[in-house]
């Protein structure tokens, strides 16, 4: 309990110093006429302040309930790939075209979540590949990029 | 199972790679032989949109083929126009344009075009009425009367426009500069949020676009139009060329990649033309109070880069880039 | 009595066979977009459109209409079933909605969303009727100043939101604020924090980013834990709300008409600070405020009402004096032009048909939406039996199209993809999303209200005016007073409470 309170108040401190020292990077303006960084730059400093009475009630906290925290999540391996295949996903998406792209996805995702067939998840990306063709480019003509498909 | 997901994709990426750009030359008298994407980069709804979907439904008429408007806001306009501007140049791609992204935002902001070497015009088939106005129970009839009590009340005659650096704002503090006034500039998000703020008593006046309804109920009251040919919607309004005699290029264009070539771009330019002589068309403008005017894109590469040239002087001159 | 002869006017084009079904066509387009998450009304009206072009102009309008309203009543549906708010008018049902749909009482969410949905909508038409051109005036008086305030108050609203610690709510707040900032900024044109990306420059969106927070967070969330075949498949008890259900949120309803109705009428509100009033006003007055966040029923009555009252409180400036209060209603602006209609002072003496009409048309059409909803319910519960591991593909498929749809640009969807697992990873650490949106929403409007004040030259301005300064005074009482409660004992004695529950 007690680790991870500190670990997360120590990121917004890192936030809170990145947003400050960035915004110092703008016109910081006057109380009369404030530029653009006079509200960032509160922001941060607010968040310097907000995160290190965090921390500070972290380190006072006596933990008797240090449970094990598992900094890593049992499926971690499929979360990472979920995200991995929505980035791809996202660089071909233009390229390749909706139909492919959204046929690849939901090929994919219903395998990394486990416990179904090969063939039935096969099913399903052509089902769903089809349904978003009739829903969206055909009743409500969505226009979507057709990628190398292209006519 | 797992590995042969990855083969698969794999053979998906390769197979994408192969055949991707392998596109032949086409006869250009064939053109269109396919639908043609209109890039518009504002959002669906305001009056620009609406004038383009206005003269695609009657060209389509003409190019016999189906033209899809695709909205693509953001970036200050120049999204939209970036997607037009790396388009293929087959003539397939065209676009909206009303001004500040081709001249005065790439003065501003890194863009990821070049407004001259990227882009060409296609031809001119619009215009706006921008204005400057006042409540309708100001006690100022003329602009001279605004300008007189700016004289008199330093940095108290208050006006809103749609942001800093935007046209609008531009000309106000050049006209500021020659008359020797100091006014201060509020900047809104939009036109309504402006126009809401004068009618409610918190600026002076406004500058820019404004809603035709509250002209004519006298809610507000035009003291000046910001465009460079008298206005037929509006007689008797003086412009901002005649008192002061400074441009204000903001016109609605077709514009293209700059490398389609000149039989394309004369193809679309003569079927867009015909749909501006369309009644359709005719009424629809009148209804968006959006005067017509026609100018070939022959006439608007020049006055492009006259532009250009004018706002990167003005804004110099402003100290608003170096 | 010339009032009820208008209205009679109303009824009588409004009830025609064509304007009826024009209607029916509206709110069931209205509903089937709401439903789906990112193409919102804005994207298909404008759509539908250039089809009206043709039509007389009263029954266009009727059914344009229709759309934008009958949108709101769908947009709940995603948010209680799988947590994707579909528009950021439906956030907070969330927060109790989707909590609601956990313990099997997605029928009852859904079932009180479609009634409040429905009293607010008519309720609120009455005030447009009767009150339009008193009020338009009276929001005129809201310049930079109040709407400071306002942003202020709406901000001290993060205290409410929050269930675990505030000061947790209160640096996801701050968050949310930063991240408003990137983009352009609305005052000097200054472009920060874009890192040089053009899709920044206009900011983040607040509907991607949204969806990653809600959605895409509570999909990696669950992924992580698939064990058993199903997470939402719990036995649903129950289609429609008892009467408990009734008794809890009929107050809730009536106060959410009124909050979503007045707040939306101030331009620049528009439907999503209203839902956030309300829950907060729920929230506050609640004799167990402990459970909003676990499900309560309150929770999603209040917002979803608002938001519907909201949509037409936002029309009160547009007809009275043509200025739209939201990009939703500036696409209805276009329409309204595009027919040869003007919006504005005189629309009621010049084109009285019109506007009796679509006002009446306003009330058939909520009616039909109550009775099409009713019976969808059954079907969208069905939607929880599909085995997650297809669902979430599905779920995950709609965000990403939905993203994509808001201005087809496909980094929406990577800010999408990103927010996902930023709200993934906030969740592990037990800070919550819906400070940060709320921030999200309020940034550039509190800012630029701030620096639009203080432009007029007088750095004590928020408190010469009385408005601001009431306003100014509660919304810092409200943000200071729970710093002070979290060393007291009685701030200790609810997180005992809260750690009970759960």
């Amino acid at each position: 309990m007690r680790r991870r309170e500190i670990t997360s108040s120590l990121f917004w401190m890192f936030i809170g110093l990145i947003l400050t020292i960035w915004s110092l990077t703008y016109p910081l303006g006057s109380l009369a006429q404030p530029g653009s960084g006079f509200l960032p730059l509160g922001l941060g400093i607010l968040l310097l302040i907000f995160s290190a009475v965090l921390l500070m009630r972290a380190l006072r906290q006596t933990a008797p309930t240090e449970e094990k925290v598992r900094m890593l999540p049992a499926r971690w391996v499929n979360l990472a790939l979920t995200v991995i295949v929505l980035v791809v996903a996202v660089f071909l998406f233009e390229k390749v075209g909706y139909l492919l792209i959204f046929f690849a996805i939901a090929l994919v995702l219903p395998l990394l979540a486990g416990q179904i067939t090969f063939r039935r998840s096969l099913i399903f990306a052509v089902l769903s590949a089809v349904g978003v063709y009739v829903i969206f480019v055909w009743l409500l003509k969505q226009p979507l990029p057709t990628g190398f498909l292209e006519r | 199972m797992k590995l042969s997901i990855v083969g698969l994709l794999t053979g998906l990426a390769v197979a994408v790679f192969l055949c991707g750009p392998g596109y032949a030359q086409e006869d250009v008298s064939r053109f269109p032989s396919k639908p043609i994407t209109y890039i518009v980069p504002v959002t669906p709804g305001t009056g620009t949109d609406l004038s383009v979907r206005l003269i695609a439904k009657e060209a389509e008429k003409f190019l016999k083929q189906p033209i899809v408007v695709v909205n693509k806001p953001g970036g200050a306009l120049t999204l939209g126009t970036a997607a037009i501007a790396t388009a293929k140049p087959d003539g397939y791609t065209i676009g909206f344009s009303g001004g500040p992204p081709l001249f005065l935002t790439p003065l501003l902001e890194k863009v990821p075009y070049d407004p001259i070497k990227d882009i060409r015009t296609i031809m001119q088939y619009g215009g706006f009425n921008f204005g400057v106005y006042v409540k309708g129970d100001s006690p100022f009839k003329t602009f001279k009367d605004l300008i007189a009590y700016a004289r008199q009340n330093p940095k108290k005659a208050t006006y809103g426009t749609v942001g800093v650096n935007g046209m609008p704002n531009i000309m106000m503090e050049e006209v500021a500069k020659r008359e020797k006034v100091q006014i201060t500039h509020i900047p809104f998000k939009g036109t309504s949020e402006g126009q809401t703020a004068l009618l409610g008593g918190h600026t002076i006046f406004g500058a820019g676009d404004f809603s035709a309804s509250l002209v004519e109920a006298k809610e507000i009251r035009l003291l000046m139009m910001l465009k460079d040919e008298p206005s037929a919607e509006y007689p008797g309004v003086p412009t901002l060329k005649e008192l002061y005699n400074l441009p204000y290029p903001m016109s609605i264009t077709i514009i293209t990649q700059r490398n389609v070539p000149d039989a394309i771009v004369k193809k679309l330019d003569d079927a867009f033309a015909k749909a501006m002589k369309e009644p359709a068309f005719i009424n629809g403008m009148k209804e968006l109070q959006l005067p017509i005017i026609y100018r070939s894109g022959k006439e608007l590469d020049p006055y492009v880069l006259q532009s250009y040239n004018y706002f990167s002087k003005a804004l110099k001159e402003m100290g608003a880039i170096k | 009595m010339d009032f009820f002869s208008n209205l009679a006017l109303g009824f009588g084009i409004a009830l025609t066979i064509k304007n009826l079904s024009f209607c029916f066509l509206g709110v069931l387009i209205g509903t089937l977009i709401g439903v789906l998450p990112g193409i919102g009304p804005v994207a298909t009206i404008s759509l539908l459109l250039p089809t009206t072009f043709g039509m007389e102009p009263v029954t266009s309008i009727i059914m344009l209409c229709g759309v934008y309203y009958g949108a709101m009543y769908g947009g709940s549906t995603t948010s209680i079933l799988v947590n994707i708010p579909g528009e950021a008018a439906s956030v907070v049902t969330c927060l109790d909605g989707y909590q609601m749909a956990r313990k099997g009482r997605a029928g009852p969410a859904l079932g009180i969303s479609a009634f409040g949905s429905f009293i607010g909508g008519t309720l609120s038409i009455i005030g447009l009727m009767l009150l339009s051109p008193l009020l338009a005036r009276m929001a005129l008086k809201f310049g930079p100043p109040e709407f400071f305030a306002l942003m202020l108050l709406g901000l001290a609203m993060v205290t409410y939101l929050c269930r675990g610690p505030v000061l947790k709510g209160l640096v996801m707040a701050l968050a949310g604020l930063a991240i408003s900032c990137v983009g352009q900024d609305q005052i000097s044109g200054t472009t920060r924090f874009t890192l040089d990306s053009i899709t920044l420059m206009d900011g983040m969106g607040i509907v991607p980013v949204a969806m990653g927070l809600f959605g895409i967070a509570e999909v990696l969330t669950n992924l992580e834990q698939i064990v058993k075949q199903d997470i939402l498949a719990e036995r649903v008890t129950g289609i429609f709300p008892t009467l408990k259900d009734w008794s809890d949120s009929m107050w809730p309803i009536i106060r959410g008409s009124f909050i979503g109705f007045f707040v939306s009428i101030l331009p620049g509100a528009g439907t999503v600070i209203p839902t956030f009033m309300a829950y907060t006003v729920e929230k506050r007055i609640s004799k167990h405020p402990e459970k909003f966040g676990t499900g309560a029923i309150e929770g999603v009555a209040a917002p979803e009402t608002a938001n519907n009252a909201a949509a037409a409180g936002s029309m009160v400036t547009l007809l009275s004096l043509g200025l739209p209060s939201s990009v939703g209603m500036a696409i209805l602006l276009g329409a309204f032009i595009i027919h040869g209609i003007q919006p504005g002072p005189l629309l009621i003496a010049k084109h009285p048909d019109l506007f009796w009409g679509t006002i009446a048309s306003m009330y058939v059409g909520n009616v039909m939406l109550l009775v099409l909803n009713l019976p969808l319910i059954g079907l969208w519960i069905k939607i929880l039996k599909i085995p997650y591991n297809l669902l979430f593909p599905l779920i995950v498929l709609f965000c990403f199209l939905g993203a994509y749809s808001l201005n087809n640009n496909i980094y929406d969807v990577l800010v999408m993809i990103i927010f996902g697992v930023f709200g993934y990873l906030m969740r592990k650490y037990e800070y919550e999303g819906a400070p940060f949106l709320l921030a999200l929403v309020l940034g550039p409007m509190l800012e630029n209200a701030f620096r639009q004040s203080l432009i007029y030259g007088d750095p004590f301005i928020f408190f010469n005016r009385p408005i601001t300064a009431v306003l100014i005074c509660v919304s810092l009482f409200l943000l200071i007073s729970p710093l002070f409660k979290t060393f007291s004992q009685k701030r200790k004695t609810i997180e005992k409470v809260l750690e009970e529950g759960e």
